[in-house]
């Protein structure tokens, strides 16, 4: 197998968790 | 002995030299000039052309995977060829002790490195996975292989142009600010739970023995083909199929939602929905400008908005199946292989 499952969940976690704050700075700064 | 050794050298000199030039070539090709007439035309018209999902999204159908597939292909496909060539190349051609040394390291130094390759590369998520797979087999370290997949959408220097002349300079400034940390520390993460990676001692022992496992067949051109075959066999088809799954449940990941009219406390549920959704979904190169684009002109905030800008390009469902596909080395491709 090329990546463990466990780095690929952390991955797949990682950017989900990466998205909101992404979006929550942009709330912050009211990019639109 | 000593003739061997030399024809060994001169087909490792020979290989390198025809899979930078298929890179270099390639890249020209399929990225960077199409893009720098892109970025010319996202600078006077502020557009990159339509959204490939997002807005009115088609109930799940056959129709509607057939279609999404259709489009997702049409944008991706040489891309992909790119890719696959690039994954193959370097499992058969490149010699494994150096690519060991560069990038066989769990540490910053491997994982920048495969970031900066990542740079000018500019590939989705599911055209970088062959590659990254490729660098895994080859025994680079998991937070490496783990930096050259997300640093391909994410460090994307078109899209983060593009971005600027069609979304604005904020944004192109939020990429930036958001993608150097989720590119390393996701590496960082990946090396601390592949454990085995960073106790690897790479002698030259262990990079020759490997390297002659590997070179089964002695024209590099041959077992370059011969590694491009498989992992066709191997890849294609799943990510054929994940894509029109994909493709039909446009309509679930994209909800139609008067977004103006949304509460605070579906706002929430929205935000997570569209996490999920947005990592899960799969969109081709910088497709996720037009559709963060079309989003807020429908009413879509900026909580929803930069939760798609960074959760499409960065990692995909096709991307994570391909990523975990077993080796093809004494297992054949099998769905209960994968989930063991």
């Amino acid at each position: 197998m090329a990546f463990p499952k466990r780095v690929l969940a952390m991955l797949a976690l990682l950017v989900a968790l990466m998205g909101l704050v992404t979006g929550l700075v942009a709330l912050a700064f009211g990019l639109s | 002995m000593t003739v061997l050794r030399r024809t060994d050298n001169r087909h490792i000199l020979l290989g390198t030299l025809v899979l930078g030039a298929v890179a270099v070539v390639g890249l020209y090709v399929v990225k960077w000039n199409p893009y720098f007439y892109k970025a010319l035309e996202a600078a006077s018209s502020h557009s990159i052309g339509e959204p490939i999902a997002g807005k009115d999204a088609p109930a799940p159908s056959v129709g509607a995977a057939l279609g999404y597939a259709a489009a997702y292909f049409l944008a991706v496909w040489k891309a992909m060829v790119l890719g696959l060539l690039i994954g193959s190349g370097v499992q058969a051609l490149l010699p494994r002790g150096w690519l060991a040394r560069v990038l066989g390291g769990a540490g910053f130094g491997s994982s920048t490195v495969a970031a900066a390759l990542a740079v000018p590369s500019m590939m989705c998520t599911c055209c970088a996975t062959p590659v990254a797979v490729g660098l895994k087999r080859c025994k680079a370290s998991t937070g490496a292989a783990t930096a050259y997949l997300l640093g391909n959408p994410m460090l994307n220097p078109a899209t983060i142009v593009f971005m600027g002349f069609v979304l604005g300079w904020g944004w192109s400034a939020l990429r930036v600010a958001t993608a150097v940390p989720l590119v390393f520390g996701a590496a960082y993460l990946a090396d601390r739970l592949a454990p085995g990676e960073a106790d690897v001692v790479r002698t030259a022992e262990v990079s020759g023995a490997e390297r002659l496992e590997a070179e089964g067949e002695d024209n590099p051109f041959v077992r370059w083909a011969k590694v491009f075959a498989r992992m066709v066999a191997l890849l294609v088809p799943e990510y054929l199929v994940v894509v029109l799954l994909l493709g039909a449940a446009q309509a679930f990941v994209f909800p139609y939602i008067e977004f103006s009219s949304v509460g605070a406390g579906l706002s929430l549920l929205l935000a997570l929905w569209l996490a999920v959704g947005g990592t899960l979904f799969v969109i081709p190169t910088a497709g996720e400008v037009p559709i963060v684009q079309a989003l807020t002109v429908a009413g879509l905030g900026p909580l929803g908005a930069g939760i798609l800008f960074t959760t499409l390009p960065a990692i995909s469902l096709p991307s994570l199946v391909m990523a975990g596909w077993p080796s093809p080395s004494g297992c054949s491709p099998c769905w209960r292989c994968w989930w063991r």
